[in-house]
């Protein structure tokens, strides 16, 4: 047969035929993958679909605790502001095709109706359809890009991120699923809710777009999104000059602007949730966290208490389901009401903190270098800035009034890089910083030694100049120095060895008390560890590990250290740790909190910012065991230190001669001064990074006060003043305290006796007036 | 011309026809498929079901007289068939065409108003092409040759690419087997079909740049698909996502005619009842139905190229070969593309999806088989001899 004849015919076809079975082979085989092997993700899937087109889940906010001073004067409140927030399914463009199909049905009648239609009809609804359903979402758009005053195209690109950013999440959750071999949840909460797309909008912005909601509210929603605003933040402070020492009490009272007042206390917020945020607490995670973190618009702290009591604040998200019927009308119900979160109260009266900033500003004087009445030093330029802390504690109750810490963040705008890092603004000195306690510790020295027994409460130690009889020129008191021709103070006692701040009688108390139990004492009294006022947040130390951070603990020498001082025979290093110096360093808090421990006779109420709630870590219950006499003997020294021609916190020479430190009328104080070496300082007096100027002797100055009423036994506020690099303590950081305790007095916390006059008041009524 | 080829009645039907042949094997598939199809369409669009049950007497009529003509009446007008398919074609890509007539739809002119229904011209092309291949491979020694191919690929070609530029690949692309299936039958060297078929195969990804953006889209998430990434899930690969989702949730028993309609309305898959009706199908009845489906079908296929291998007409044989590679090709581009192994293209499952056109085309199929699986052998040996030289 030819060729095209039928065997040639019968191949061909044959060959056909075998190919078309091959291939209708592979459909079944594929078909059997799809519907038998894996027909439970796939019907996982197409349930969760149906769930999510006829049921959907919106967060619904809830508004942030407000944080309240003392007296219940609103630091941190929320401002009316509103969102306009649009359905995700509106973004995709689903929605645009939903309407198209109900426009049809409307159109038609009906769905029955509808099907009824002849095809040329349907097509020409359909377009008509389709015009509508591009025409009203382009109106949606268009209202709400007005309502944000911006063009439409501004809202296209918000929605367009939107979109890609959650697909994008969805995307890597659902890869995630299958990793595991689950697809139960196919969609994201995020793909099923409203984003928001234009952000704080004023109430009168949103009527227009009000009635666009009412037509369409499965699209459109407007929503309450109070931003944070900070009322106290800013203040002026009118300071009298009253006991000032030298021509700084002679001048006018000095007004002071401030525009962050509390700044570093109060803190900040952010409204940009981040991976950390997610990570510590998400809201979907194996559970629902109503109080965690999603990926929407929400506050977050940053800084100072809007951090530290986050949990606390942020409160619960609620829940509000919507469902869509097959008639196409909408149903919603609250599964869950959102709580807001709870109002925090602090310590701090905002108007004593403000003139605490108000004292330790550049404007003042008082932190500047080289002021008459400092300690001379020839390396020093005059009138730079200085760093400085003051920290103010009720002894009763440990709770901190005023904690101000210079340079605050106002003047970090107008540093440069350099002296931003040099000067560190963001740090709050109070509770960050830690410095060489230097002779403000020696009270606590000898209450240790009296109640660990190593010494008796009288004892009288003879001040010989230096500890070491073999050595002159090591471990020497201050007095024993050539330009006081190596003088020494002879028997002291106790009181007037606090009064003077000899060494050696300190050096002695340390050596008979061994390294050791100095530190388990210091440990006993707040060193080494942060004290927890309330201003710890939480950190992320490791990937997913978070914890408890914010605050400096100080530093005691470790039992290992100890250990090598003892096989190297090292007393020196044990030694001088009673006067402060050496390897110790604390916080202004922890001085105050120590100081104010002790004023109390020893019983334990650490010192604390928040107040009414407990804060992990701070002590509140029990005492350290101190001996009574020697809390009198140390607060007779403190009162000697002060009041004693003699008393190192007595005056400050200046060129008018000798002046009182504390010159107050109807006040009680008791001091006690410290200096801190520091070492040598370089300066970067040109600004550009680079040290250019080395400062000898540039010590931290410390002054601790405790101040009580005039027919007050007992103080009842600690006051701890700190200027780096200023030398002798008494003459810097004594007039500050000085000042600190001049406002006390103006604001009526000295008044009375024995008792605060000046009532808390619970927050919720209404502020006090500005200064 | 004899007495039996002037035209009349007596002559159009010819004599000698029979009765039993396997020319019922298609005809009971595309019966139980139209069945199928008109169920599956009312799964979620009553209405239309009830528009196809009106277009199936109409396309059984059309079915039923052209499968009574004699084949031979297919060799004489296959020409003029052409042309005129050739016409319409043209006509719908005239630019000045006023809309009432040729209605754009997605970016496609594919379809004529007829008022009372849209008539796409592709569909007349594709049995056109069939005709004139069959008229013209039928009497051809020479297509052994490569010079031989000439005239058989340019009658493809010119169909193929005038609905290429409606544009409709999907379309145009089942006229590739179509033509080939006939070379082969009619006697064409298999390396050459290799050959061609590989060329293509090579060619083929040189073709990618000049796709359409969306065309090239498609490929990618078809790509994509494959290897499990879901990146287009939502946007290109939205359609065979959710048809997959769908045919898969079907299961081995299926959904039920209740929970079929739920979940195509709310997984919103589009063309439930047009090109992915195969979806609406297996979530219905699962595997069952699926199986069922595709037995048809492969009993449509199958059955046209038995009544081929039962005629001794060159023509006849050529024709129904033609109409089995092209039905088969249709059936498994659009499950493929249902099943998401082969990229979404605008096809429609025969006999199954929704629209008159393509049901009547479907059904004309049919009757061509029916025709050239009825005439006796005496009488189609004697037309192929008198034809062969």
């Amino acid at each position: 047969m030819s060729r095209g004849g039928v065997g040639t015919f019968r191949s061909g076809t044959a060959l056909v035929a075998w190919v078309m079975v091959a291939c209708f082979a592979v459909l079944a085989a594929r078909l059997v993958q799809l519907q038998v092997l894996d027909h439970g993700t796939h019907i996982a899937r197409a349930q969760s679909r149906e769930a999510a087109r006829t049921r959907s889940e919106t967060v619904l906010p809830r508004i942030r605790g407000r944080i309240v001073d003392r007296n219940g004067v609103v630091l941190a409140d929320n401002a009316d502001s509103y969102e306009i927030a649009l359905a995700y399914e509106f973004m995709t463009g689903e929605w645009e095709e939903e309407r198209v199909r109900i426009l049809e049905r409307e159109a038609a009648g009906g769905r029955a109706a509808l099907a009824r239609v002849p095809a040329v009809e349907r097509a020409a609804l359909h377009d008509r359809a389709v015009k509508q359903a591009f025409a009203e979402s382009g109106a949606i758009v268009k209202s709400v890009a007005d309502a944000a005053s911006v063009s439409p195209e501004v809202i296209e690109t918000a929605m367009d991120e939107i979109v890609a950013s959650v697909s994008r999440r969805g995307d890597a959750y659902r890869a995630r699923l299958a990793a595991r071999g689950t697809q139960a949840k196919e969609r994201l909460r995020e793909e099923t809710e409203a984003h928001a797309v234009a952000e704080s909008l004023p109430a009168e912005a949103t009527f227009a777009v009000n009635k666009m909601q009412d037509r369409f509210p499965d699209v459109l929603e407007v929503r309450s999104a109070p931003r944070r605003v900070y009322p106290e933040r800013q203040a002026r402070v009118v300071l009298s000059n009253d006991g000032l020492p030298g021509r700084l009490g002679h001048r006018a009272p000095v007004q002071v602007h401030l525009t962050d007042v509390g700044d570093l206390i109060v803190g900040s917020v952010r409204d940009q949730v981040q991976a950390v945020d997610l990570r510590r607490r998400p809201f979907d995670g194996d559970t629902i966290d109503w109080g965690g973190y999603r990926e929407a618009s929400d506050l977050i702290g940053t800084r100072g208490i809007e951090r530290a009591w986050e949990d606390t604040l942020r409160g619960a998200w609620g829940m509000r389901e919507r469902r869509k019927h097959a008639d196409d009308t909408v149903t919603e119900q609250i599964l869950r009401a959102p709580v807001d979160g709870d109002d925090v109260q602090l310590t701090i009266d905002i108007q004593l903190q403000a003139r605490a900033q108000a004292i330790l500003s550049p404007e003042y004087g008082l932190t500047l270098s080289q002021q008459e009445f400092h300690t001379p030093n020839a390396d020093m330029p005059r009138g730079i800035e200085l760093n400085a802390v003051v920290v103010v504690v009720d002894i009763e109750t440990g709770e901190i009034l005023a904690m101000a810490s210079q340079p605050g963040p106002a003047a970090a705008a107008n540093m440069s890089d350099a002296e931003e890092r040099a000067r560190s603004p963001w740090i709050d000195r109070s509770v960050d910083a830690v410095y060489a306690p230097g002779s403000i510790l020696k009270p606590i020295m000898y209450v240790s030694a009296v109640s660990g027994g190593s010494a008796t409460p009288d004892e009288v130690i003879a001040c010989t100049g230096h500890f070491f009889p073999e050595r002159k020129d090591s471990a020497r008191c201050w007095i024993y120095r050539p330009k006081y021709g190596l003088a020494t103070h002879g028997p002291l006692s106790p009181r007037e060895a606090l009064a003077r701040s000899c060494n050696i009688y300190f050096y002695e108390l340390a050596d008979r008390m061994g390294p050791q139990a100095t530190v388990q004492w210091l440990r006993d009294w707040g060193l080494g560890s942060p004290l927890h006022v309330g201003l710890e947040g939480w950190r992320e130390r490791s990937e997913g590990e978070f914890v408890r951070a914010g605050e400096a603990g100080g530093t005691v020498p470790s039992e290992r250290r100890i250990q090598e001082w003892q096989s190297s025979r090292d007393r020196f290093s044990g030694v001088i740790l009673g006067i402060g110096q050496g390897e110790l360093s604390w916080t202004p808090v922890q001085a105050a909190s120590a100081l104010a421990t002790l004023a109390r006779g020893g019983s334990r109420h650490d010192a604390h910012i928040v107040m009414g709630r407990p804060i992990e870590g701070n002590r509140s219950e029990g005492s350290l065991g101190l001996d009574s006499r020697a809390v009198t003997n140390a607060l007779t020294g403190m009162r000697s230190a002060i009041e004693a021609s003699y008393g190192t916190a007595n005056n400050v020479t200046t060129a008018a001669g000798r002046e009182e430190i504390f010159g107050l009328p109807g006040v009680r104080v008791w001091g006690k001064t410290g200096t801190a070496q520091a070492g040598v300082w370089r300066l970067d007096t040109d600004g550009d990074g680079g040290a250019d100027r080395e400062v000898k002797d540039a010590d931290h100055a410390w002054f601790a006060a405790l101040i009580g009423g005039e027919g007050d036994a007992r103080p009842r506020y600690a006051i701890v003043a700190v200027v780096e690099r200023a030398g002798s303590g008494g003459r810097a950081a004594g007039p500050i305290a000085a000042a600190m305790a001049r406002e006390l007095v103006n604001l009526g916390y000295l008044r009375g006796e024995g008792a605060r006059s000046r009532a808390i008041r619970p927050h919720g009524d209404e502020p006090e007036a500005d200064e | 011309m004899t007495g039996a080829d002037s035209f009349s009645v007596r002559s159009l039907r010819g004599t000698d026809r029979r009765l039993w042949h396997l020319g019922w094997l298609p005809v009971l598939a595309a019966l139980l498929l139209t069945l199928i199809g008109w169920e599956a369409i009312g799964t979620t669009e009553p209405g239309y079901a009830q528009r196809q049950l009106l277009f199936f007497p109409i396309a059984l009529a059309v079915a039923v007289v052209i499968g009574w003509i004699h084949p031979r009446w297919m060799d004489r007008w296959a020409v003029p068939f052409y042309i005129v398919a050739l016409a319409l074609l043209l006509f719908v890509l005239v630019p000045g065409v006023p809309e009432a007539l040729v209605r754009q739809r997605k970016g496609a002119r594919r379809w004529i108003n007829l008022v009372v229904v849209d008539f796409q011209p592709s569909e007349l092309a594709k049995i056109g092409m069939i005709l004139v291949l069959a008229q013209w491979l039928r009497a051809r020694e020479d297509i052994t040759k490569w010079q031989g191919l000439i005239v058989p690929a340019a009658l493809a070609v010119v169909p193929f690419v005038l609905i290429l530029l409606e544009p409709d690949l999907g379309t145009a692309m089942t006229l590739v087997p179509t033509a080939a299936a006939m070379l082969l039958a009619a006697g064409c060297r298999r390396r050459h079909v290799v050959v061609a078929m590989l060329v293509g195969a090579v060619l083929a990804p040189a073709a990618y740049p000049f796709l359409r953006p969306h065309q090239r889209a498609r490929v990618d998430a078809l790509a994509a698909q494959i290897v499990g990434d879901t990146r287009y899930a939502r946007d290109i690969g939205f359609q065979a996502d959710r048809a997959m989702t769908l045919i898969g949730a079907g299961g081995v028993t299926g959904q039920g005619e209740a929970g079929a309609q739920r979940l195509l309305e709310t997984n919103a898959l589009p063309e439930e009842h047009n090109d992915m009706i195969f979806s609406s199908v297996a979530c219905r009845w699962g595997l069952r139905g699926s199986i069922l489906l595709l037995a048809a079908c492969a009993t449509l296929s199958l059955g046209a190229l038995a009544v081929a291998a039962s005629v001794r007409d060159r023509g006849g044989r050529l024709i129904a070969v033609g109409i089995a590679a092209l039905l088969g090709t249709q059936v498994i581009v659009n499950i493929g593309m249902n099943i998401g192994v082969l990229p979404i293209t605008g096809m429609t499952l025969p006999f199954v999806s929704y629209g008159g056109t393509s049901l009547v085309a479907s059904w004309i199929m049919v009757g061509m088989l029916w025709s050239v699986a009825s005439a006796r052998r005496a009488d189609t040996l004697r037309a192929a001899f008198q034809l062969q030289r």
